[in-house]
């Protein structure tokens, strides 16, 4: 299965912030808007957690440093634009670094009835975009995998892309926090997990990620509140960690939001026809890839 | 579970029967059973703003130890055994959390006792001194008692009388048995008196009732009842597919979504804690496939 994940691009958040502001404490933010209820359902929380990560329109740069033992490091860094149409998401990932993937982008399609399908386009190659099979194995894991088309019913994807199997409570940073384990209904890069969301706002602090079988998570994400900033009434990360066992790797990853419309952003950017072909501002020449 | 240490005192759903009704028939390999336990207990003491209940662990001794280990630490001994014995059967019972009352062996009898006799037995003894003890320190009316006990060399009726005048003061009565030996009705049908405090009576062992939704596409809020069921009674067989479990506690606790394989099972465990803040509660689902 980790042969089938080419791309991490942890971009793990999705959100908009030109200038993020200096972090506080997270019940300071939320001490006047009842986001959290301690009697609202796991369900709830999930998705209160999910709607503050990802329930706008979006422009994420990411960079990313990846290090194991014995190896330099490894940069990369790709931007990522997400907009709501409809009734699809699209998520549009340029990558900016390193050399050989630069300027490359996938377009993926998300309806909300369950079907998905990605395009990419290459510099090296040109011409048009070509369907591909890689996609976005989930939105907030960020990474890509060519891992066959999930079997669960479409129906029930359209309903929900996670069941939840359990709702515990657990300390992260001193604080108490709600610990909750979902599993994708769809196939991903991951069997099932566990969301460390804190108890006095919809942000979640920790992702632990298990292969089948697993009784220690294969991949654990961390976002902690230090790093966290206020964009507009959500708290975003601005700095991940990522602590891979079975690869035996850590990576940082920054991330800066911007918020996007269609007077910032247009939307030829997210079309099949288009999304190769529109400058990105800001991105220099790979965002530029017709000159 | 956390470090918050926390002390069960109930089987609540286990003492509970019932029965399913208006289960959905039909064929097993395309429908799951579904089944509830729920677990109660009370948070350890300071850790909330509610009144926390007193907990007297009372350990019948006589017929596990030698004389000569009675007669040189007899509490010692008792929290030996509470552990070694006991806390299998109470997983969540942490020695320590409590007042463990061992009493000495004055008065113990080695054989079974004619009732009315004036040599009662240990257990006996116990629950008599500890109604004297609570009178004269004044102890509130809602203490829970604990009687760990083979009840091997007491009377019966002598018994109950003492653990009467408990219950008719006020304390919540539980017998854990000790091997085979079933608890005399007269034990098992003592019930808080009322001038019990509802901190006991919430955690009255009655069996919450539930009830199994389909997730409805057309609607975000509580969808069409699959089943009903009780807590602790027989398995409820549904279609196959996407639902939630609604489990009647205090407040009400929404599990899932839950993708439910046909031909399989689902087990929803839910540690409540009835006089803790709802976000104490923790639930798990086992879920079992066909295929």
């Amino acid at each position: 299965m980790r042969n089938n994940v080419v791309f991490v691009f942890a971009f793990l958040s999705v959100v908009g912030l030109a200038t993020p502001a200096p972090a506080i404490e997270l019940e300071k933010l939320y001490s006047e808007r009842p986001l959290v209820n301690p009697s609202q359902s796991a369900e709830t929380l999930v998705e209160a957690a999910f709607n503050n990560l990802f329930g706008f329109d979006t422009e994420v740069r990411v960079e990313t440093v990846t290090t194991r033992a014995g190896a330099e490091p490894e940069r990369a860094a790709f931007c990522l634009h997400r907009k709501r149409f409809q009734d699809t998401t699209r998520t549009l990932v340029t990558s900016l670094a390193p050399e050989r993937v630069k300027g490359m982008r996938v377009l993926e399609i998300a309806a909300d009835r369950g079907a998905r399908r990605s395009l990419v386009w290459v510099p090296s190659i040109g011409g048009e975009a070509i369907t591909t099979r890689y996609r976005l194995t989930d939105p907030f894991l960020g990474t890509f995998s060519d891992r066959e088309a999930s079997t669960v019913r479409a129906d029930l994807v359209g309903l929900r892309t996670y069941e939840i199997l359990s709702r515990s409570h657990t300390d992260v940073e001193g604080k108490q926090a709600h610990l909750i384990t979902l599993r994708p209904l769809a196939s991903a890069g991951y069997e099932r997990v566990e969301l460390v969301i804190a108890s006095d706002a919809p942000v979640i602090l920790e992702y632990r990620y298990y292969e089948r079988g697993d009784t220690a998570p294969a991949r654990v994400a961390r976002a902690p509140r230090s790093e966290m900033y206020d964009v507009k009434g959500r708290w975003l990360p601005g700095k991940m960690f990522y602590r891979d066992r079975v690869l035996e790797t850590e990576t940082e990853v920054r991330l800066t939001h911007t918020l996007i419309d269609s007077t910032t952003t247009p939307d030829a950017l997210f079309m099949d026809s288009s999304f190769y072909r529109e400058p990105i501002a800001g991105l220099g020449s790979e965002g530029n890839p017709g000159q | 579970m956390n470090a918050r240490g926390y002390l069960w005192l109930g089987f609540a759903a286990l003492l509970a029967g019932g029965c399913a009704t208006g289960g959905t028939s039909g064929d097993s390999t395309r429908s799951t059973e579904i089944s509830v336990e729920v677990l109660r207990g009370v948070v350890d003491p300071g850790k909330g703003a509610l009144p926390q209940p007193r907990v007297h662990v009372v350990v019948d001794v006589t017929s596990l130890l030698g004389e000569n280990e009675r007669a040189a630490n007899a509490k010692a001994d008792a929290q030996m055994t509470l552990v070694q014995t006991a806390a299998p059967a109470m997983p969540w019972l942490v020695p320590g959390r409590v007042t463990l009352h061992a009493f000495d062996t004055v008065g113990k009898a080695d054989k079974p006792n004619a009732c009315g006799s004036k040599q009662t037995s240990w257990a006996t003894q116990a629950l008599t001194a500890l109604y004297a003890d609570f009178e004269s320190r004044g102890e509130a009316p809602d203490a829970r008692v604990l009687l760990v006990s083979d009840l091997e060399t007491e009377c019966a009726q002598d018994l109950c009388r003492a653990g009467k005048k408990l219950t008719d003061r006020g304390a919540w009565l539980d017998v854990v048995m000790l091997g085979d030996a079933a608890v005399p009705d007269c034990l098992a049908g003592l019930r808080p008196a009322e001038v019990a405090s509802p901190m006991l009576q919430a955690l009255a062992p009655t069996a919450p009732a539930f009830r199994v939704e389909v997730l409805d596409p057309a609607k975000p809020g509580p969808g069409r009842t699959l089943a009903n069921g009780v807590a602790g009674g027989p398995a409820v067989r549904v279609p196959s597919g996407l639902v939630r479990v609604v489990v009647d506690v205090s407040p009400v606790e929404t599990i899932g979504p839950l993708q439910l394989p046909p031909g399989g099972a689902a087990k929803i465990r839910v540690m409540d804690f009835p006089l803790s803040a709802p976000d104490e509660r923790a639930w798990i689902v086992e879920l079992r496939n066909a295929q």
